[in-house]
């Protein structure tokens, strides 16, 4: 079996249970958003509806000839009760076309009778394959652009409609042949999937399949998700909740049973499900968080998307908010949101503050990115030293390079990569911005109104970053200071994990500005400051030490202080105290052992490579304010928060995180 | 004498992790300029010398151990017992007693397992007992014990006599051993072999494979390169044979035993670190889950169609 | 310096053996050619040597001579970027290399109109002033800023290297020293480890979301720099779709300045397996036309040059034997920054021995000059005028003693 590898656009919406039902339009227009992030080899789409539930399950299957039809019409004939067949449902693209048959059979047969076909259909070249079979689900997929794979089916003319939509625009690394098996979604009795990412343990999940009833695969990681999915859920009777934790986080408890359906790498999934009784939308986010996940919910629909501007292309108000890294989201038609996929939400992420489009402002909407880009190049060389741009959503790379005295305002959604490489000027944002803002910048501003997601301000050279709302990921990575250039990173809400990671240079501040009257909410994820070599961050309110750094597994540090207990080098009480803790971080080591014990122990935590950090939790002290106050003031301006909340800040209690050797040279100041 | 293929680039990259020389105990091994090793270079002697392993680029990432976690914890389920990492460190009867105290006393305090080949439990190790495999032959057929339970001792083989009579309801685990009488077949090939067999086999309705444990072991076994790729073809843990006593570098001398237990804790502090650069490189963030099984990220730069269909790895070059 | 220091005895298996140093010093000092078919590999186990022209079978004893009607010139990047032969010296970073080594390659690219690339440390103040250089953008960005990005004629994104793939570029701690710590802008006498993966770059959409940065920045040719893996063929076909202007692959046994052995000797594969295949599946993507695909790792002599184009490559590119020209001895030991060629010796503020820069300048452009001539005298035993003629002309190769399903990937007959 040859790998076929791919990265994507992923989408997926669904009613709420007094709202009227999506209409295919709204799903496209949604997905050709992200139209970049596909290509024109592959997309697709999953609806469900719940009003299907008197109709046989319907098949559908790719076939390359009418001869191919008659095998599975014949193969079939052995496992079903009766077969109706509905013809074709798609032109043929690349030799193969979609037909499909409405089939009395039940579930389990089903299972067993298509993965008979299906390796079948592949043990001789690629006669076909049969990719949806289900009685609230239909799959349309092929081989296109989605706009394109929308009219090989007619799903416009055809005003259809569902409760529950997934789209997807593929960008396969290598199309062997260009065939439309290889599309998402992959659909496996009434679960679909759709996903952006390549998956490591792709391997070990095959071997977890392949003695459990999965013969046939089409060469895909993505294929495998929906395959297990589809077992823990339907054959081993997993509540969905807990077949999506499987599939996101190893099992710590030490069970194998499952481990092989464990994913591993990078993967964003949306997923569809119907289990007879309700309707279900499933996001699940990697635990490294490798790719772009966000969900949003408003009056009528739900929402789960790659990027903010597929859902605010449908939705001016929707509340959006990222999955946290190893998230997992569950709604339902009948019950809303039942797991929001991260923490937090109501707080750092409230109704979505809309900011009214300047009538000056230049409309690009219907514009690509370049263009956009063009126009405002072209502006500047003409001498404009302002520019005001509207209906922005999601449009990429802008701000890239504007000169000095520029400003820039960008209303709407900044798509990825804002203000990379820049060296001067200013752009603010009135709304949320999206990945990887402000990469490699070395002077400069950059203001945003709302939320950035992953990776703001990587390598971040000098010049501000001011941020209202929250972080995802990554924020503030590899940050380093260059000849008397200070960096700031100021995020008026919260981070997730890896804050600061192999931080060199320059300031970052996290204010929870919204949570100030809570004392019992984290404002970073974990891994905050690991291969901090320099520089300094400070959060406001005391961090939990087990978020800072990278940790030996607990499990670890207990056998060795219990083989230290045997040794007589640790007395019992001392291990009991370490023993308690939820997590044991070197600082709680250092606080209990001595000596040769700590020596000892040390091993664990430490390598050639790592720095140690001093982490203290205290008042801002003269020289913080001198480092601070600018930036600060700055930032309340720029956001006209009220004034009394910035002595209440100023005087708070903050988690100061900086290596021991200490690298904010005092006399660094402002350029 | 040493085996020929315990080279002096193999003898000196265990020594300088250990401590026994060099300056960076511990640690893996830095190296410059290309690559010596088999089979461009190097004349293979295992099969696992033909054996690549991937690297992520641009489809989906790396994992940067030194500042991200790769988690190297593996649970042997049978025996209720949770490795730090898939490492056993064998002691074989002629091992000086220093270093079989050493040996010891690191799988415990690192959590790992030791296992006593060819002999029970002697005096003082008692107290580390939840840490030892013994062999134990009271039962008819080869056997591991830990405590009251059992794993099956086998030679390296494709030959299925090993399995005929067993009721698996008894046994939680199987040890292939390439030193074991009776091997015929290299351990590479065995180990696929046995992970193959053990899946198809069912238990309770679910794979046989997914409810005991399955741990290789051999004297060859050189280094963290050859612990990975034996994961990857199918173990759960792999037993170091005599790679701790040479990175120990004790023999024909009188150290103290702290030292060479100190020598020997560096030695696995360092493999784990090189196993989880390797697995990190394949973009693989948990090993018990992820690594076990997973031919797909090897490759094989040489060998027959045989040899790589019995392994279940590809040939390098196809996707 | 300026004397070559004499070659130890090897310890242990080496593939830059006694002759293949001698040979690359032969042609570092006179700038001709000194064999036709390369006699190093008669003793060699790489697969390459094992793949033979068959022109060499019908007349193996050749001697050298000088060609004048046979054009090694060619075009990279969509043809934005002329060089005279298709050679480009390998990015080898400063800090990795010592300085002045870094300006020898720089200035010879100039003089020999060829190319050269900065790696992974930043623009080296004296090379800044030479024109034929890549810039490189790798995941840490040391040292890179968006003037940087514009000096260069063109953007080397680096994703991974041949001695150790999926890993980041590595300056042990002894060799950061103040000069490095302010190109690159990192703490002194720290490791300077990059990340594994750059954090932007997650997905093959990612890639073509930076490619498309830096060329809305910049303006200029983008190549993509891999290590040859597992997946080479659907890296190198996302690659030339996502818009870059060309693939610098880098094979298992290229060299480095410091790599975890355990992952320099088990991770990657020889780059003349990937060479062919990346080809193949460029082409019948439709995306081979104008797409430049650089070979590297262990590329040893004009013949090595040779067989990577007639087994699809565009160009070659060359580290340890530009090294070597200037004097390297492969003791491997370059990450301790002790080097006796003074070639990749840690950088002090005042050096007690320097290479002596016009030395190494003329020994580097000669180097290429008689690679060259021996490119050229190949060429014409092989009856081809042009490299286009050359390129992709697997069928002018034989694979000797290669198990026949692998020569069957490499798309090369057998004897």
């Amino acid at each position: 079996m040859e790998v076929v590898k791919s990265g994507c656009g992923v989408f997926g919406i669904m009613r709420k249970h007094r709202a009227r039902k999506v209409r295919v339009e709204e799903t496209l227009s949604s997905i050709e958003c992200v139209r970049y992030r596909g290509s024109k080899l592959g997309a697709g789409f999953a609806v469900y509806d719940l009003d299907r539930r008197n109709n046989p399950l319907t098949l559908k299957s790719f076939v390359n000839s009418e001869e191919t039809v008659e095998k599975i019409i014949a193969a079939l004939g052995g496992y079903a009760s009766d077969i109706r067949p509905l013809g074709f449902d798609s032109i043929p693209v690349n030799s193969f076309a979609s037909w499909a048959a409405y089939v009395e059979i039940g579930y389990e047969t089903a299972r067993k009778a298509v993965n008979r076909i299906n390796s079948h259909l592949l043990s001789d070249g690629i006669r076909g394959r049969i990719y949806s079979w289900g009685r609230y689900l239909e799959v349309f997929k092929g081989v296109g652009y989605p706009s394109d794979v929308s009219g090989y089916y007619g799903l416009a003319e055809k005003g259809l409609e569902g409760d529950l939509w997934l789209a997807h625009t593929r960008q396969p690394t290598n199309s062997p042949g260009v065939y439309p098996i290889w599309s998402h979604p992959f659909a496996a009795q009434e679960w679909a999937i759709v996903h952006n990412g390549d998956v490591s343990s792709f391997g070990a999940n095959i071997e977890f399949l392949r003695y459990r009833g999965y013969e046939s695969f089409v060469g895909t990681d993505s294929e495998v998700i929906a395959y297990i999915l589809d077992y823990l859920t339907n054959v081993a009777g997993l509540p969905i909740s807990e077949a999506a934790n499987l599939l996101t986080n190893p099992p710590s408890d030490g069970q194998s049973i499952y481990r092989g359906a464990c994913l591993d790498g990078p993967f964003s999934v949306i997923a569809g499900f119907c289990d007879g009784q309700d309707l279900y939308m499933l996001a699940l986010a990697d635990r490294s968080k490798f790719r772009p996940l966000v969900v949003g919910e408003d009056d009528d629909r739900i929402y789960a998307a790659s990027e903010e501007a597929e859902i605010r292309n449908l939705s001016e108000r929707a509340r959006v908010w990222p999955i946290r890294p190893g998230g997992v989201f569950l709604a339902s038609l009948k019950n809303g949101v039942i797991l929001s996929g991260r923490e937090d939400v109501s707080l750092f992420y409230g109704p979505y503050c809309i900011h009214q489009h300047p009538d000056d402002g230049l409309d690009v909407s219907g514009m690509s990115a370049s263009q956009v880009n063009s126009l405002v190049r072209k502006l500047v060389g003409s001498g404009v030293r302002e520019i005001k741009l509207k209906n922005v959503n999601g449009h990429r790379y802008l701000g890239i390079n504007i000169p000095e005295a520029f400003r820039l305002h960008i209303y709407g959604v900044a798509g990825n990569c804002l203000a990379n490489f820049n060296k001067a000027g200013e752009i603010i944002v009135y709304g949320n911005a999206q990945d990887d803002v402000g990469d490699a910048m070395y002077g400069g501003r950059v203001v945003i109104h709302g939320d950035a997601r992953d990776v703001v301000g990587q390598a971040l050279q000098g010049g501000e970053i001011l941020v209202r709302g929250s972080v995802g990921n990554r924020a503030a990575i590899q940050m380093r200071e260059f000849r008397g250039r200070r960096p700031y990173l100021v995020i008026g809400g919260r981070a997730d994990d890896y804050l600061g990671e192999y931080m060199a240079g320059g300031v970052v501040l996290v204010l929870g500005i919204d949570a100030l009257e809570r004392d019992d909410v984290q404002l970073v994820g974990r891994y905050t400051a690991t291969g901090m070599v320099g520089g300094r961050i400070y959060i406001r309110g005391k961090v939990d030490l087990s978020r800072i750094g990278l940790n030996p597994p607990k499990a670890d540090v207990i056998q060795y202080l219990s083989g230290l207990v045997k040794e007589g080098l640790v007395d019992d009480a001392a291990f009991k105290s370490l023993a308690e803790m939820e997590e044991i971080t070197y600082d709680d080591v250092r606080k209990t052992l001595s000596g040769e014990p700590l020596r000892r122990v040390s091993k664990l935590y430490k390598s050639k490579y790592y720095k140690e950090l001093r982490i203290d939790y205290r008042e801002l002290s003269e020289d913080d304010h001198r480092i601070l106050d600018g930036v600060l003031v700055e930032f309340f301006r720029e956001f006209h928060i009220q004034e009394k909340l910035y002595d209440r800040i100023a005087s708070s209690r903050f988690t100061v995180i900086e290596p021991v050797a200490g690298s904010l040279p005092l006399e660094k100041a402002e350029e | 004498m040493l085996a020929s293929f315990w080279t002096e680039r193999r003898i000196r990259h265990l020594k300088e992790m250990s401590g026994a020389a060099g300056k960076s105990p511990g640690e893996p091994m830095i190296a410059s300029m290309g690559s010596t090793g088999p089979p461009n270079v190097e004349e293979p002697v295992f099969i696992r010398d033909y054996l690549v392993s991937d690297g992520a680029q641009v489809t989906r990432p790396s994992i940067d151990p030194y500042r991200e976690p790769v988690e190297t914890e593996v649970f042997l389920n049978g025996l209720g017992i949770r490795l730090s990492q898939p490492l056993i460190l064998s002691i074989y009867p002629e091992y000086p007693s220093v270093v079989r105290r050493a040996v010891v006393r690191v799988a415990y305090n690192l959590g790992l397992l030791a296992y006593i080949s060819g002999g029970g439990l002697a005096s003082g190790e008692e107290a580390y007992a939840e840490r030892i495999l013994v062999d134990d032959d009271s039962h008819g057929f080869t056997a591991v014990r830990h405590h009251d339970r059992i794993l099956l001792k086998t030679a390296s083989t494709i030959g299925l006599e090993w399995t005929s009579g067993l009721s698996w309801r008894n046994i939680v685990g199987v040890v292939v051993d390439e030193d074991h009488t009776g091997s015929d077949t290299p351990i590479e090939i065995a180990t696929s072999h046995v992970d193959r067999i053990l899946r198809k086999t069912s238990l309770d309705g679910q794979p046989l494979r997914d409810q005991i444990t399955l741990i290789v072991s051999s004297r060859s076994i050189r280094g963290a390169d050859d612990i990975f790729k034996l994961i990857a073809l199918g173990a759960d843990a792999v037993a170091l044979g005599d790679a701790a006593l040479i990175a120990a570098d004790c023999v024909g001398k009188t150290l103290p035993e702290e030292l060479v237990y100190e020598r020997i804790e560096n030695l696995v502090l360092a493999l784990q670190k090189e196993v989880k650069l390797l697995a990190g490189a394949a973009g693989v963030s948990s090993l018990f889950t992820s690594l076990v099984g997973n031919r797909e990220l090897l490759r094989a730069v040489g060998l027959d169609a045989e040899t790589r269909e019995r392994l279940g790895v590809k040939l390098a070059g196809v996707g | 310096m300026h004397e070559y220091l004499p070659i130890p005895p090897a310890h242990g298996v080496e593939f830059w053996n006694h002759e293949r140093i001698e040979h690359i010093r032969t042609l570092a000092r006179f700038g001709r050619p000194a064999w036709v078919w390369d006699r190093a590999k008669h003793t060699s186990r790489r697969i390459l040597d094992r793949i033979r022209f068959r022109a060499e079978l019908e007349s193996p004893e050749q001697e050298p001579y000088e060609v004048d009607d046979v054009d090694p010139s060619t075009t990279l990047a969509y043809g934005q970027i002329d060089m005279s032969t298709p050679l480009y010296l390998g990015d080898m970073s400063f800090g990795a290399l010592s300085g002045i080594p870094n300006i020898a390659l720089a200035k010879t690219a100039d003089l020999t109109g060829i190319l050269t690339g900065t790696g992974e440390g930043g623009l080296y103040e004296k090379v800044r002033r030479y024109r034929r250089i890549t810039v490189q953008w790798a995941s840490a960005r040391f040292g890179v800023d968006l003037d940087v990005l514009n000096t260069g004629i063109g953007v080397v994104i680096k994703i991974g290297q041949g001695a150790k793939p999926g890993i980041g570029g590595h300056l042990p701690g002894v060799k950061v020293t103040r000069p490095i710590s302010e190109t690159r802008r990192i703490p002194i006498g720290l490791d300077a480890i990059s990340p594994a993966p750059h954090h932007d770059i997650y997905s093959i959409e990612d890639l073509g979301q930076r490619i498309m940065a830096i060329k809305e920045a910049t303006g200029k040719p983008v190549f993509v720099k891999v290590g040859v893996t597992n997946y080479i063929g659907y890296i190198a076909s996302g690659i030339a779709r996502m818009g870059a202007d060309g693939i610098i692959m880098d094979g298992q046994g290229a060299g480095t300045g410091a790599a975890p052995e355990v992952v320099r000797d088990n991770v990657g594969l020889p780059i003349e397996i990937a060479v062919p295949v990346v080809d193949k599946v460029l082409r019948r993507e439709g995306v081979r036309d104008g797409f430049s695909v650089i070979a590297a790792g262990r590329v040893s002599s004009a013949e090595d040059t040779a067989k990577l184009l007639a087994l699809g490559a565009d160009c070659v590119s060359i580290g340890t034997a530009a090294l070597i020209g200037m004097g390297c001895i492969m003791v491997h030991k370059c990450h301790l920054g002790f080097c006796p060629a003074v070639i990749t010796n840690k950088i002090e503020e005042k050096p007690t021995r320097i290479l002596a820069l016009e030395t190494a300048t003329d020994w580097t452009v000669n180097l290429v000059r008689g690679w060259t001539a021996e490119l050229k005298a190949i060429m014409d035993t092989l009856g081809v005028r042009s490299l286009d003629q050359l390129i992709s002309r697997r069928d002018l190769l034989v694979a000797d003693s290669i198990p026949a399903d692998l020569a069957e990937v490499m798309g090369v007959g057998l004897c």
